[in-house]
């Protein structure tokens, strides 16, 4: 090769590259299915309410009042939702008085100089979804803060949080103890605790999210938070508050704090419609095949085989190696529940699209072989399976070989 | 049986004129009898159980005065020769406090996580025998998350090290709520490790310890041990803040011991060849081993270590039992050292090849022979190490072979120098600045200083009032009306090492079959050990290094067998980057400023087994090493020198850096090790001899900063150090052995000193400093 037509090619490179890059981020922001069919009425149209401020010895309380009206979105949850979602997570059945949302801002990550010094609380009263914020204006009041905000927990028979069982609990648990409030550790230990972050997690990582909360109203409701400061900086503003004494500079976080509280009930809302009706209304492959896993592990296997099969079907991505393991899966539920000609034929087009992996095969076999009494093409098909192996490369897997051994013997015997 | 054939061997040592020639000095101590008190009758029921079941009948004395002084809430030290059962001075008294009140809590510290897991081992099978329950924890980097929160929990013994401490139980001292509410006892074993800058930051560890437990009303024991050193009650109250009270009244019987010095190169001085000390102590090693005598061979290196793996396992006469003889040092993996501990124990291992990785509390139990190829480098260590010698009966011999440097032949032949030296100090400050400034930022993190009360803010002993305003000024700190609050979100302890190294280490990869990885290397010993084309010795293997892979820390190797190994070469140098203060004369410049002391691995050498030949050499192509560090140096002019011969100059430089060396951490308060000096005969700065003196800390932690300030009374004491030393020549604790420096140093380098005080007008009282 030349030196010029080195240099072409690497000029073609680069402008493939170029291209590609281009295309990339011409892509939209949100997937195509993002809140399609989910929400139909807007929640990011809510406005957001100025609170009534409560001024105390060296704290503040702001109380902010919001009425759904005909949001539906915004209406209360029902206790059974929140069991179902929580899973495993809850075994006691709370009782009718509803769910305390908990969000708190802080001056840093862990460790025992971390303060929460807005601590959000949210919780329905009949009409009306009240939030309450308490803010430690002067840190050598935090006790009395404390104080006054603790019977609104110690009341609370369960609480949803994001991410609360590694962040939330554990900061607050750190500051009534550096408050010698001891006696409030236990309870707080035992609540009865609903971490949303572990029903985003049950609804499956998607390659366009992350798995904040904001991420995760965005990916399903299509909330865009116009004005809101981003997270990392908000201990630094309290910091500035702290030297500056002007409350204004916080303005920001307080709402911050309230949109994420609304954010939970919003999504606390939407997960256990999901979680009931998404395989109707949902083409979220990954929200689909999530909740089918989920369904699964529970053992309800008529719920996870409708998500799976919706999964399947919403399946848009070709290239998503994920969507193969929720038709895998599918094939896995759909033969516990005997439907074994289903699951074959599910089986068959993986292999056919050149996606199976060797337990396809295998079990392609053994339907052959068990429910369909044919052993030859059941032999045939391990055959395959080494075939694609070698064509691949690949070592041949034990089970594969001693399943090829065991039909060959069987096939010798049925000739001798 | 084995007694007398250790009788045996050593009788024909005693007869060998080989052998004999090379002796310098044979010192017999004979066998002294144990003091013994009986177990305290008030001790638990299940303790005293568990006693009887080990066969224990009586406690030694010093076991016993441990007891009845923590009973008595006094706060102990004990410093007693190893094996005499130091542990059982701590565990008896928190095993039976534990027993008769289950809420009461201990906390552990050790150096090493090795330690830690043997301890977890010894406390749990003492509960075993006693038939009951304690709930121990080790907690460090390998706890896992659900273990942790347990040890958190419900831990009634903690066993951690100072490093987690620090940077993981005391910033999160709210989840450790329970443990500081209850804590009763704080044992701190292996004391003599924390010495210098690492046992200054110990120091302001356990002061910050102690903050935190009062906060929670808590206000522990302190349970100390260590090794013999020439100041523990000093020590022990600088790291803990308390006044200790002192056991060194060992009730442990001693066993008859022999213990021999001996210097390969014999009469013939000019012999000493490098290795001389490793083929002599494989010579005299193999006389043991082959009899079935077991045997421990110090060295001082990990190549030295492997290279005497090889040498016995070619020297014993059962090809087929050469597992008999085993490596032990820093690198292997813990589940093969746990292995080889456990062999040795047992007495399944007869030869055991180590470094000083063996020399810390580590439980082999008492053994028949140990030899020390090469002097160890301090008299504290050199008795650690004999000490692993003698079991609870009959007789153990120890050797101290000389190897080719200057100071193990001084010595090895200078004994009387040996046995009339008290061990070194251990020596602490840990009100250092720039130490306690780290620890001071940490402390303000876990819990606000106050400023309301009318009193002084206070970490330990040292008041930080200037320390806080200096960080409020750097907003890190926030003064509210009350308290100084943390304003930053960042967390301090992350970025504060309480050690020098770095803990990076390359992992050792075996391609022979696949791969897998067999062991690591620390970063800084790397491009010595495992260079391109290097011969890397594990556990008496050998494995030539194909690929060093510097920026992934990955080595990988392949079995090999040859007759050669590897050996490098390594330059090290100064840069210096500015110069902060200086003092100025007509003939000298004292400077004090930032300095990159650097190190690189320049050639390798293949030497040939057993002759140390050199059979070849390679380069090596490995990043240069750099340390940027605070230093002072002195930079002489021409007159100032004038009277001596330029080839004597650059020992006699040597000398003096070497005194300085000596005498600077008696007035820094730290260790020998916290410093480098360098000298150069022509300054890549000025052209001119120099001497620098640095810290061996990355960023420098204000040593030799003190010292330029401290500049007239180190010199004057180095003067009176030379001029006092008894030696004729030059000795260790002086310029340096004649045969390191040269001949006729001492005198110059007198002459050189008195000059250098002259001309900076130090020898007139009151007149320090000009400006």
């Amino acid at each position: 090769m030349t030196n010029r037509e080195i240099i072409e090619k690497l000029r073609k490179r680069i402008a493939d590259i170029t291209e590609r890059y281009k295309a990339r981020s011409a892509e939209p922001d949100t997937a195509p299915w993002a809140s399609d069919t989910a929400a139909p009425e807007r929640y990011s149209a809510y406005p957001d309410v100025e609170p009534q401020v409560i001024k105390k010895d060296g704290f503040r309380i702001y109380k902010a009042v919001y009425s759904p009206g005909a949001n539906v979105w915004l209406h209360p949850t029902s206790v059974e939702a929140i069991l179902r979602l929580a899973g495993a997570d809850i075994e006691r059945l709370p009782s009718a008085n509803g769910p305390l949302f908990l969000d708190i801002e802080t001056t840093g990550l862990s460790g025992a100089g971390t303060v929460a010094f807005l601590i959000g609380l949210g919780k329905w009263d009949g009409q009306t979804f009240r939030i309450t914020q308490f803010f430690l204006e002067s840190r050598d009041s935090e006790q009395a803060m404390l104080s006054e905000m603790w019977p609104q927990i110690a009341d609370a028979q369960v609480l949803v949080s994001f991410n609360g069982k590694c962040f939330d609990i554990p900061v607050l648990q750190a500051r009534l103890t550096m408050n010698g409030m001891f006696h409030s550790l236990p309870e707080l230990e035992n609540k009865l605790h609903l971490d949303l972050y572990s029903v985003a997690r049950k609804l499956g990582r998607h390659p366009f999210y992350g798995m904040s909360l904001q991420e995760c109203t965005q990916r399903f409701l299509g909330i865009k938070r116009a004005g809101d400061i981003p997270g990392r900086m908000i201990p630094a503003l309290y910091f500035m508050y702290e030297r500056e004494r002007d409350i204004s500079v916080l303005d920001q976080v307080f709402r911050h704090n309230r949109l994420d509280i609304l954010d939970m009930l919003v999504f606390l809302k939407y997960a256990s419609h999901l979680f009931t009706q998404g395989h109707e209304c949902c083409s979220d492959p990954y929200a689909l095949a999530g909740i089918g896993r989920f369904y699964m592990a529970q053992g309800e296997l008529e719920l996870a085989r409708r998500f799976l099969q919706a999964a399947a079907d919403a399946a848009p991505l070709p290239h998503a190696d994920g969507i193969y393991a929720h038709s895998r899966l599918l094939a896995t539920v759909l033969r516990k529940q005997g439907k074994w000609q289903q699951a074959a034929s599910i089986w068959q087009a993986l292999i056919r699209g050149g996606h199976a992996r060797y337990e396809d095969y295998l079990w392609l076999a053994r339907y052959y072989e068990i429910c369909l009494h044919d052993v030859e093409t059941a032999f045939r098909i391990v055959l395959d399976c080494i075939e694609e192996c070698k064509r691949l490369g690949k070592s041949i897997p034990k089970p594969v070989s001693s399943r090829k051994n065991r039909l060959s013997r069987i096939i010798s015997n049925l000739h001798s | 049986m084995k007694q007398a054939i250790l009788e045996q061997v050593l009788a024909e040592l005693r007869r060998d004129p080989r052998f004999l020639a090379c002796v310098t000095a044979w010192h017999h101590f004979p066998a002294t009898p144990g003091s013994y008190l009986d177990i305290p009758d008030d001790l638990h029921p299940a303790l005293k159980q568990a006693l009887t079941r080990k066969g224990v009948k009586a406690l030694y004395s010093h076991q016993r005065q441990a007891y009845d002084l923590v009973r008595q809430g006094q706060h102990i030290c004990v410093v007693t020769p190893t094996a005499s059962g130091k542990t059982m001075c701590y565990n008896l008294p928190v095993l039976d406090a534990i027993l008769k009140h289950e809420g009461i809590r201990a906390l552990y510290i050790f150096p090493t996580k090795a330690l830690a897991q043997d301890q977890l081992a010894e406390i749990e099978d003492t509960a075993k025998q006693g038939g009951f329950k304690i709930r121990g924890f080790t907690f460090d980097g390998d706890t896992p998350a659900s273990k942790r929160r347990l040890a958190r929990e419900t831990g009634q013994i903690i066993i951690t090290n100072p490093d987690m401490l620090h940077q993981a139980i005391l910033p999160h001292h709210p989840r450790w709520a329970k443990l500081f509410a209850s804590l009763k006892y704080v044992v701190v074993d292996e004391m003599h490790n924390y010495r210098g800058v690492f046992g200054s930051h110990v120091a302001n560890v356990f002061r910050r310890l102690r903050r935190i437990c009062s906060f929670y009303g808590a206000n522990p024991q302190f349970i100390l041990a260590s090794a013999t050193i020439a100041n523990p009650k000093e020590l022990a109250l600088n790291l803990t803040g308390e006044e200790v009270t002192l056991i060194d009244q060992s009730g442990a019987p001693t066993s008859e011991k022999d213990f021999i010095f001996y210097d390969p190169a014999g009469p013939h001085a000019d012999n000493a060849m490098k290795h001389g000390a490793i083929t002599a102590a494989a010579r005299i090693a193999t006389r043991f081993i082959n009899k079935n005598i077991q045997t421990l061979i110090f060295s001082r290196s990990r190549m030295a270590c492997e290279l005497l793996v090889q040498y016995l396992r070619d020297g014993y006469p059962d090809q087929f039992e050469k597992h008999k003889i085993q490596g032990y040092r820093g690198g292997y993996l813990p589940s093969e050292r746990r292995a080889i501990e456990k062999g040795i124990r047992e007495g399944d291992i007869v030869g055991i090849a180590a470094t000083n990785a063996l020399e810390l509390g580590i439980d082999i139990g008492g053994l028949d022979a140990v030899i020390m190829a090469g002097y160890p480098g301090t008299i504290a260590s050199t008795w650690q190490q004999a000490g692993r010698a003698g079991r609870k009966q009959g007789k153990s011999v120890a050797i101290l072979i000389s190897g080719g440097s200057p100071l193990d032949r001084f010595i090895v032949n200078n004994p009387d120098y040996f046995f009339a030296q008290t061990p070194e100090y251990a020596l602490i400050n840990p009100d250092n600045p720039y130490i306690l400034g780290q620890h001071v930022k940490c402390a303000a993190y876990e819990l606000p200083f106050s400023h309301s009360n009318g009193e002084a803010p206070k970490l330990g002993p040292a008041d930080v009032e200037h320390i806080l305003e200096h960080l409020t000024e750097q907003k890190i700190l926030h003064k509210g009306p009350a308290k100084w609050n943390w304003s930053s979100d960042s967390f301090p302890a992350a970025g504060i090492s309480l050690r020098s190294a770095t803990n990076e280490n390359f992992v050792i990869i075996d391609t022979t079959h696949g791969a897998e990885v067999i062991g690591e290397v620390d970063w800084a010993s790397a491009p010595m050990l495992i260079h391109d084309q290097a011969i890397y010795m594990h556990g008496g293997q050998q494995y030539h290094v194909i690929k060093l892979d510097y920026h992934d820390r990955k080595a990988y190797v392949k079995q090999v067998d040859v007759d050669y190994y590897t050996d490098a070469n390594l330059a090290v140098g100064v840069r210096i980057m500015t110069v902060d203060d200086s003092s100025q004369w007509d003939r000298l410049t004292v400077n004090f400023g930032e300095l990159i002391v650097t190190a690189l691995a320049t050639i390798y050498k293949k030497i040939k087994l057993y002759t140390n030949e050199n059979i070849g050499s390679g380069e090596i192509s490995i990043p240069e090493m750099n340390l940027h560090t605070q230093g002072m140096w002195f930079s002489l002019s021409g007159d100032l020198t004038a009277g001596i011969d330029p080839h004597a100059l650059g020992g006699v430089l040597s000398g003096i850096a070497n005194v300085l060396l000596n005498v600077a951490p008696l007035f820094l308060m730290s260790d020998k090790q916290d410093l480098g000096v360098v000298v150069e005969v022509r300054s890549v700065y000025d052209g001119k001899p120099s001497i620098y003196l640095y810290d061996s800390y990355p960023g420098g932690v204000g040593l030799a900063e003190k010292a330029f300030r401290m500049l007239p009374e180190i010199l004057r004491a180095c003067l009176d150090l030379i001029s006092s030393c008894p030696c004729t020549r030059g000795c260790p604790g002086c310029v340096g052995p004649e045969q390191q420096v040269g001949e006729g140093v001492k005198p110059l380098a007198i002459k050189l000193l008195e000059a250098i005080i002259q001309e900076a007008h130090l020898d007139q009282p009151g007149n320090n400093r000009e400006a």
